[in-house]
């Protein structure tokens, strides 16, 4: 249990950051679990090198993890929206800075192996987790962190002047540019933001799950999933959606291993790809996008009725 | 008319890659301003190798001059000129990394003896590795990897490490005629007659299953439960090792059998704990044991492991997927479940001699650590390839494999891993292995040599 609510924190803010950069231009973004990398090989730097705590640097990871994205905004996706680039366009070249910043990751791992003769691939840094109660701080700070993470992003969209332009520039980029507002600016913060997100995802994981240079992009499907089911436009249905996922994929695998047996672990992956597929079919929008007052006045309505059926059955 | 936006990136593209290759190449091996030194990372080491030179009393330099020559009065003559390339598949990156930088560190080292004796003996070719990164579990492919290297027109190949990965370039070999060996596969499926896969490792069926079989049995343990890695070399060994635990009595009981590419095990973990409170509920705590056969992702499932006491109850054994690993002793909490629960484990006994000792002190001086027993193998088949270049003066795969096999280079031939004798399937003939374990001392977790089974007594030599 304490691994799926660790496990499921860190895919919410994952999939926030992923939400957050598909609200804003539209695009969903391959090169994501780069950033996650980013945020690992930050902390495995910081504790190997610097020595230190690795919740010292979560800002660092924070703004390393955000500038690579504001980066990758500048210039690769400011220019092609210029030009007019198509969705597709821009989802595919997102698959090709995947493949450039994954390469960048494995030189960094590379330069820490050979020059300070640490381990830079597979490592676990649990050894470095703080204890709070007997048990693994992570366990405590990730739901917090998230949490946190939440209500700030909330204040800042609803109480910040800048919160409010970056809503009306989601809602309508033309419109809110008539206004006067900075839609490229609104952009750029958005991905920084969103780089941010993942690389403190990625700060933390390495805490309690192997670390890699490809440990993002392995968990690419699952932030997707999550993002899908939550909702793709709403940032706090990519928490919910972050915390189904990763609870089905350990504790429902989990069950389903005691009925069926181990051999159904292996499948594990699976989970989040059927969860999309359901979502897709049944609720396009996700959870968010649901009519839960709709949803539920029809639900009474069949009970009542139901109900009316079986008593006049009976008289 | 000319945009002046893309001009500017044209333009700060240029910039960003001049700056880049400047920063690389001022930066190559420093660290960045204002974090240690390496230099003060590798002193503590230095002075560890220095300690160990000592007490070994062999000068390197000393046994690489003895091995190389001298000189020759009379130089040789050849018709080969130029650089004669090996093509390296090592796993730098994935689930085998730790190993791949040990053999490709050892694979350099051998480069450059053969090229000091090729200068000294007057031959006017060198040789050079182009080494492709076979990413094992990371998304790699070995068999692009060679693909790439046969592009280039090289034929004679170092590697790859793994069952999985030999598996999935031997096709491409037997057809176009490249010859690969392998330092470090095992799986017994792979032991085919007459192909060009060639392994100076012995293969588990003769080497490592009924070592473990044995080691299992000497232990008191009647019942083992094995957590498998699923491909190629896992099966393999889980086979080998339950053909002879069983033909002494012995039995394996349902197991696990995981996903290659898995890196989170906490699912696994709780079925083990399930699995393992049943069975000493049955048989009791000092017959059962797990048989873990596994890379380096042991560091994840021991730390799932680490949350369940119940799995600590037992003994593990290992094999020689983790053995000498660095990555266990390095985390605290891996080691001190490793500690806890023995696990000893097998890996190929390289015979030890001065050309061993060298390659051990590159290890730790270069890397910081010892090299796997593997990295001993890697070393000797640049050297057997060189030789037998040398030998037929011919760089033509057949003549190089005619003239490595016996009465060829290999019969002579004693390396860093000692004599190699291949049987009739071109794998290394099997020897005994060592066991390790790791130990804890004053707080600090290693790899103690707790052990050797001796091959031809079929029994154990503890420490």
């Amino acid at each position: 249990m304490s691994r799926a609510i660790v496990f499921s924190s860190l895919l919410a803010l994952i999939s926030l950051g992923l939400t957050l950069t598909y609200l804003t231009t539209k695009v969903p973004n391959f090169a994501h679990g780069a950033f996650v990398a980013v945020g690992a090989y930050v902390t495995l730097t910081a504790v190997e090198i610097w020595q230190t705590n690795p919740y010292i640097f979560l800002i660092v990871a924070f703004i390393v993890g955000g500038l690579t994205a504001l980066t990758q905004y500048i210039i690769v996706f400011k220019p092609l929206m210029r030009k007019g680039s198509t969705v597709v366009g821009l989802m595919i070249t997102t698959i090709a800075i995947e493949f450039i910043l994954l390469a960048i990751i494995n030189i960094y791992a590379d330069y820490l192996s050979r020059t300070f003769k640490i381990r830079s691939r597979y490592f676990l840094l649990s050894s470095y987790d703080l204890s709070i109660g007997g048990q693994r701080g992570l366990l405590f700070i990730a739901p917090v962190l998230t949490a946190c993470t939440v209500i700030l992003l909330y204040l800042i969209l609803t109480k910040t002047k800048f919160g409010v332009a970056m809503r009306a520039a989601i809602e309508s980029p033309s419109l809110a540019s008539v206004v006067g507002i900075n839609i490229n600016m609104v952009y750029a913060v958005s991905w920084f933001i969103s780089g941010g997100l993942g690389a403190l995802s990625g700060a933390l994981l390495p805490l309690w799950f192997p670390g890699n240079p490809d440990m993002g992009s392995r968990m690419i499907v699952s932030a997707f999933a999550a993002s899908i089911i939550g909702g793709q436009l709403s940032i706090y249905g990519a928490v919910l959606g972050g915390f189904v996922i990763g609870l089905a994929e350990l504790l429902g695998t989990s069950t389903l291993a005691s009925w069926f047996g181990a051999g159904v672990i292996p499948y594990r992956p699976l989970v989040p790809l059927i969860a999309i597929v359901i979502t897709l079919l049944v609720a396009p929008k996700g959870l968010m996008g649901i009519n839960w007052n709709k949803l539920l006045k029809s639900l009474r309505k069949r009970v009542s009725k139901n109900s009316l059926q079986a008593r006049s059955d009976v008289q | 008319m000319s945009n002046p936006g893309s001009s500017k990136l044209i333009a700060l593209l240029i910039i960003g890659l001049v700056i880049g290759a400047g920063a690389g190449y001022v930066l190559g091996g420093q660290p960045f301003a204002g974090w240690y030194s390496p230099e003060e990372y590798q002193t503590a080491a230095a002075a560890e190798i220095a300690a160990a030179a000592a007490a070994a009393a062999v000068a390197a330099e000393a046994a690489r001059t003895a091995m190389i020559g001298a000189g020759f009065e009379s130089p040789v003559t050849s018709s080969i000129t130029g650089t004669v390339k090996l093509g390296g598949l090592f796993c730098f990156t994935g689930a085998l990394a730790t190993f791949g930088e040990n053999e490709f560190e050892a694979a350099q080292l051998a480069v450059t003896h053969v090229n000091a004796f090729l200068d000294a003996a007057g031959y006017s070719w060198d040789l050079a590795i182009e080494a492709e990164d076979t990413a094992l579990g990371a998304g790699g492919d070995a068999l692009e990897a060679l693909e790439s290297l046969y592009a280039r027109g090289i034929k004679l190949i170092i590697g790859p490490l793994a069952s999985s990965e030999v598996r999935a370039i031997k096709g491409y070999c037997d057809q176009e005629k490249i010859l690969a060996i392998s330092q470090s596969s095992t799986a017994p499926d792979l032991a085919i007659a007459g192909d060009y896969i060639y392994r100076f490792c012995p293969s588990d069926k003769n080497g490592q299953g009924p070592a473990l079989g044995r080691i299992l049995a000497i232990s008191g343990i009647k019942y083992v439960i094995p957590v498998t890695r699923n491909d190629a070399w896992g099966t393999g060994l889980e086979a080998a090792v339950k053909l002879r635990f069983e033909s002494l009595g012995g039995t394996f009981l349902e197991g696990i059998l995981y996903a290659e590419t898995a890196t989170e095990f906490s699912l696994e973990a709780s079925d083990l704990a399930t699995k393992v409170s049943n069975a000493i509920a049955l048989y009791g705590t000092d017959e059962v044991a797990v048989l873990h056969i596994s890379f380096e992702e042991v560091t994840a499932f021991f730390t799932a492991a680490a949350a369940y006491d119940i799995l600590d109850d037992i003994k593990w054994f290992g094999s020689d997927g983790t053995a000498q690993s660095g990555a266990m002793t390095e985390n605290p909490t891996v080691a001190a479940f490793a500690a806890a629960v023995d696990y000893p484990c097998t890996i190929f006994a390289p015979a030890k001699s001065a050309k061993f000792e060298m390659v051990r002190q590159n290890g730790q001086t270069v890397l910081g650590r010892d090299p796997d027993s593997y990295s001993y193998s890697v070393y000797d088949i640049v050297w057997c390839y060189a030789l037998s270049i040398c030998m037929g003066d011919s760089i033509d795969v057949t003549d190089v494999r005619d003239n490595m096999l016996a009465p060829g280079v290999l019969t002579n031939y004693f390396g860093a891993s000692g004599s190699i004798d291949l049987d009739a399937n071109g794998d290394r003939k099997a020897g005994d292995y060592f066991i390790w374990e790791i130990t804890e001392a004053d707080g600090e977790y290693s790899w103690t040599l707790a052990g050797t089974w001796i091959l031809s007594t079929d029994t154990v030599m503890w420490e």
